[in-house]
């Protein structure tokens, strides 16, 4: 759905009456000094490049298997993840080597489906996050054990970790998604009234929802009209005036009141998204014909049609289901995870067409890791993770976090290989927001919690994979606060980079 | 299983324990009896109104129980003698036979409800390809919507559809290195039972000194639970438990030596004892569920959102989980109690005052197209319903037995952004209305008024809805409506939206295109998909 802000019919403006228009959408939101920053923000860009920024989240929903995403490739640490993996083991030769930039005395690999994204690795183009995932306060396995620190509410339920990884709010329930909080502050910065800067791909989603406003909700082949509206016929007339009365009485029932506004805005929210889409260029870069890949496309489409649209700042939600592995996982990510390379390399290749590489970031998440210990056919719900990140502002070629060890019984083992995470989704989720225009000031307003892991005002960047340009800081990292485990000889610590 | 006799007492009993109801066989007026039936089944005809009317709820309740069970498998298995194909698309041919033509509409409609809370789909793949199994799981729906609770959960439990879905088939004992799958484990108690957090009477979640909710169980629960689902697999002629040829129509078989020994820790200080057979271990861990406090609130207030309203008040829960709890005979469990106590309380008998903002439900997107079919008696000329819904998935976000993943297409408490969010409430059916499902479902209702329920080359074999009554008084749109009104709206219609629709339609010549045009744009109105 659109935000929710004077909705103006019909739709069809021009671009120089939405830039006209600009001006009087920032005021009346709720954060105003903020807004008046980011238009400064804005501006001071403009004339230049137009400044633009996209974020986008691929969330691979039922708890992606991530320990054979990114597996140990060296001869003792492969042998341990093999041990604790016992048949899910991926065999140390099939693994596609890559070489992080910062040496923590261990050799890494990918699963061999993912052979286009270690070639973006290598390009300095793809980072890796290590066992991040949902904590509401650093976590040891003796807290754990004793119940001294709490613990994200429904840990390990697929229905709750997805709403935490989309709040970042683990300690609450019924909480907004972290997008939806940066919608409140920058998406005045956009000169649209009648479109959300976030939208989804896959339908509705915590992420992109704030109190008040949720994402406008496109498909694979764009938005989606009412067939006969507005259409010439006097049927079609009789039809459409009908509907509009309809849709415009006041309704008190807030279900009828919900319903009539998302009719209304859905109805709108087309005409002019379907207009600006036509208005761009088709894409030379070809992707694949599977449901991912045209989501993909319709996302670079999107960005394409960016100043028809009149956005600075868009998030993109994408998800892909089906990584619930309780059996079979060895084979399901074998025909599963191809799909997911081609997809990236293709939107990074569309990106290059638009020119905006730099200006447009992917990064990966999903419900949470999966026990490194088999059931004999697949792994069960677990925590900790390891995730990606995409894009040309990301400093690339290096990983992240702390690489957890993944023996039975490590200080981070819960049972089974449930790990507790090294880095919280706060760190990971402050990295991208600041990126993507948060001001540091703001930024414990999108995310709360982030205090408990790092401190906003800190001149280090929350764990660094991202080029901060606004900022020009040197990358140092490990400015987060230290974490629950620390890590046994040989195992990354901090790793700075540049 | 108790006897008819005793259940009509405590259905009585329940009745009069929880509601102010006057007279219990008295008839009602046609408004009424549509409203009722809109929650009771999955929309009603003319006829089905007038009769309601003048039996009255609880005879008509009681009736319903009576009837003769609608089941969907016997379509398919009589194509398979027939040598003729069968596939996912002829189990939802089936489906639609049964829901349109069967004489147990509030089973059906209980079934569809239940299918959303023991979630299984035939977006798996070995779903997808057994479609008699699947059509054997709703047939035990079927079954057990009438019957107990604890039958219900064994026997969604041992079903070898939900052994595939939920993988606790062929889950084997715990070796070095190997620990039993915890999958099935962790839903039966998250969403088939008791729920995550500790519950009141009402449904409401018992807090801490910190205002949290307390958990039900913690993960060591889960593992210990994830031993009982082990040893289960096809009842196959060979009796072998990896390699056996798949069995989908009949329970899981007990395979003793794949089976978890030893003693296993249930919830609040029960464990099962070292030793028994491994189907005496998963009964016992049902009736721990099954017994534990939450279950009866869990589930009522789960059951009043599929059926009734999706923010039903703290006490109705409570009436509801208290005839769940005792049918007024001391039987725990039984399912005409329970629901007998959603339809004919007196939050979902009385119509919501207009100060009463947060009252109702959004229709599920799908049910509006099952409701057109159903109330203009959607038929082809030879007798069948050929209607594959292959495009419903994307259209309405939703198909029956589709859902992607065992959440079910919606959560219960999915609190959609804007006014019932502010407001503090849920509306679960918000989550798949989003602006391609509000419109994409809208032209498919079009597309359902004024043409076919599916595509089909030949003409014969076209199922269309029934208008031949509305369309012979459509030349006064004012009387076109006003039977509308009844039929769809229970004749809840504003006068504001009654006159829009009549100015609307009076701008149509022919009365065919009147009452399609009607119809279609009372399928996609706010008064009309907003339940109250």
């Amino acid at each position: 759905m659109s935000k929710d802000r004077k909705r103006t019919r019909p739709a069809k403006l021009s671009r120089r009456q939405f830039l006209g228009q600009a001006s009087c959408a920032a005021v009346g939101t709720t954060a105003l000094m903020s807004t008046v920053l980011n238009m400064e923000m804005f501006s001071t860009l403009a004339g230049t490049a137009p400044d633009y920024k996209a974020l986008v989240c691929l969330f691979f929903s039922g708890g992606i298997d991530s320990f054979n995403l990114l597996v140990p490739r060296g001869a003792a640490e492969h042998a341990e993840y093999a041990g604790a993996r016992g048949d899910l083991a991926l065999p140390r030769e099939s693994l596609l080597p890559i070489n992080p930039a910062t040496a923590d005395g261990r050799e890494y690999g990918l699963h061999p489906a993912l052979s286009d994204l270690a070639g973006l690795f290598e390009q300095s183009r793809l980072a890796l996050l290590a066992n991040v995932g949902t904590l509401v306060e650093p976590t040891t396995l003796d807290q754990y054990r004793n119940g001294s620190v709490a613990l994200p509410l429904g840990l390990f339920s697929h229905s709750d970790q997805v709403m935490h990884w989309q709040t970042s709010l683990p300690d609450r329930r019924n909480a907004s998604g972290w997008a939806g909080r940066m919608a409140e502050i920058l998406d005045a910065g956009n000169c649209n009234p009648n479109l959300s800067m976030n939208i989804s791909l896959s339908g509705t989603n915590v992420f992109q929802t704030s109190e008040s406003s949720s994402h406008y909700t496109i498909g694979p082949n764009g938005s989606q009209g009412l067939e006969r509206y507005g259409a010439n016929s006097p049927p079609s007339q009789a039809f459409t005036t009908t509907v509009d009365g309809l849709l415009g009485q006041i309704y008190h029932n807030l279900f009828e009141k919900t319903y009539a506004t998302r009719m209304r805005r859905a109805i709108d929210a087309h005409l002019e998204f379907s207009a600006a889409l036509d208005s761009v260029p088709p894409l030379s870069t070809e992707f694949a014909d599977d449901d991912l890949s045209r989501r993909f496309r319709m996302i670079a489409l999107t960005i394409a049609a960016r100043e028809a649209l009149c956005m600075r700042r868009q998030t993109f939600f994408v998800e892909v289901g089906g990584w619930d592995h309780h059996d079979e996982v060895l084979a399901n990510q074998e025909a599963m995870l191809p799909r997911i390379n081609r997809a990236l390399v293709d939107f990074e290749a569309a990106l290059d067409e638009l020119g905006l590489a730099d200006q447009v970031t992917v990064f990966t998440a999903s419900d949470f890791g999966r026990t490194l210990s088999s059931n004999g056919r697949g792994s069960d719900h677990a925590w900790g993770g390891n995730h990606m990140i995409v894009g040309g502002a990301v400093r690339g070629g290096d990983l992240y976090g702390t690489f957890p060890p993944l023996y039975p019984g490590s200080p981070l083992d819960t049972d089974r290989g449930r790990l507790i995470p090294t880095t919280s989704v706060d760190q990971y989720f402050a990295e991208l927001a600041l990126w993507f225009g948060v001001p540091p000031a703001d930024l414990e307003l999108v995310l709360p919690n982030l205090g408990r892991f790092y401190a906003a005002g800190s001149s280090s960047p929350p764990l660094g994979f991202l080029a901060q340009a606004a900022r020009g800081r040197a990358a140092i990292r490990g400015a987060g606060r230290t974490m629950g485990y620390r890590g046994t000889p040989g195992s990354s610590a901090g790793h700075g980079r540049r | 299983m108790i006897s008819r006799d005793a259940w009509l007492g405590s259905c009585l009993l329940a009745i009069a324990a929880g509601s102010h109801i006057a007279a219990a066989t008295s008839s009602i007026s046609p408004e009424e009896a549509a409203r009722f039936l809109t929650q009771a089944t999955l929309g009603a005809d003319w006829e089905e109104i007038q009769q309601l009317a003048e039996l009255g709820p609880e005879t008509w309740i009681e009736g319903q129980f009576e009837r003769p069970v609608g089941y969907h498998q016997p379509f398919l298995d009589s194509r398979r003698k027939l040598g003729q194909e069968v596939s996912a698309e002829h189990r939802r041919w089936s489906w639609w036979e049964q829901v349109l033509t069967g004489s147990d509409p509030l089973r059906q409609r209980v079934a569809l409800a239940l299918s959303e809370h023991f979630v299984v789909s035939d977006e798996v793949g070995a779903i997808h390809d057994s479609p008699e199994g699947l059509a054997n799981y709703y047939d035990m729906l079927l079954d057990q919507a009438f019957g107990n609770y604890r039958e219900l959960l064994g026997a969604v439990t041992l079903h070898p559809i939900m052994g595939v879905y939920l993988s606790h088939l062929k889950n084997e004992r715990s070796a070095p290195g190997r620990f039993p799958d915890e999958n099935y484990a962790r839903e039966v108690l998250q969403l088939f039972s008791i729920g995550l957090f500790r519950l009141r009477p009402d449904g409401t979640p018992w807090l801490d000194g910190a205002g949290q909710p307390i958990p039900t169980y913690d993960n060591s629960d889960i593992t210990e639970f994830a031993k009982i689902f082990t040893g289960l697999s096809f009842d196959s002629p060979s009796r072998d438990f990896d390699e056996g040829s798949p069995v989908w129509t009949a329970p899981m078989r007990m395979y003793e030596e794949y089976h978890e020994p030893g003693p296993k820790y249930l919830l609040r200080g029960r464990f099962v004892p070292p030793g028994q057979p491994g189907l005496h271990d998963i009964a016992d861990a049902l009736d721990n569920l099954f017994t534990h406090p939450n279950t009866g609130p869990f589930v009522s207030r789960r059951l009043i959102q599929r059926l009734v309203t999706s923010n039903p008040n703290p006490a109705y829960v409570e009436r509801v989980a208290a005839a769940f709890a005792d049918n007024g005979a001391g039987v725990r469990g039984d399912m005409k109690a329970v629901i007998a106590a959603i339809l004919l309380d007196p939050e979902a008998r009385t119509r919501p005052n207009s100060s009463d903002v947060g009252r109702g439900m959004l229709r599920e997107s799908f049910l509006r197209r099952v409701h057109l079919a159903r109330a203009f008696n959607a038929s082809n000329r030879v007798g069948s319903w050929p209607i594959s819904d292959g495009g419903a998935p994307e259209s309405f976000s939703q198909r029956p037995l589709s859902s992607p993943t065992v959440f079910n297409f919606f959560l219960p408490d999915h609190r959609p952004a804007g006014p019932i969010r502010e407001a503090g409430l849920v509306g679960p059916e918000f989550q798949i209305f989003t602006s391609m499902t509000a419109l994409s479902s809208a032209n498919a209702l079009g597309v359902q008024a004024y043409g076919a329920m599916n595509q089909d080359d030949d003409a014969l074999m076209e199922v269309r809805l029934d208008l031949s009554d509305e369309i012979a008084i459509a030349a006064d749109a004012r009387s076109l409506v006003d039977r509308l009104d009844l039929l769809l709206m229970y004749g809840s219609m504003s006068g504001a939206m009654r006159q829009i629709l009549i100015s609307g339609l009076e701008r149509l010549e022919t009365p065919e295109e009147r009452a399609r045009m009607a119809l279609h744009l009372i399928a996609i109105s706010p008064e009309y998909c907003a339940v109250k």
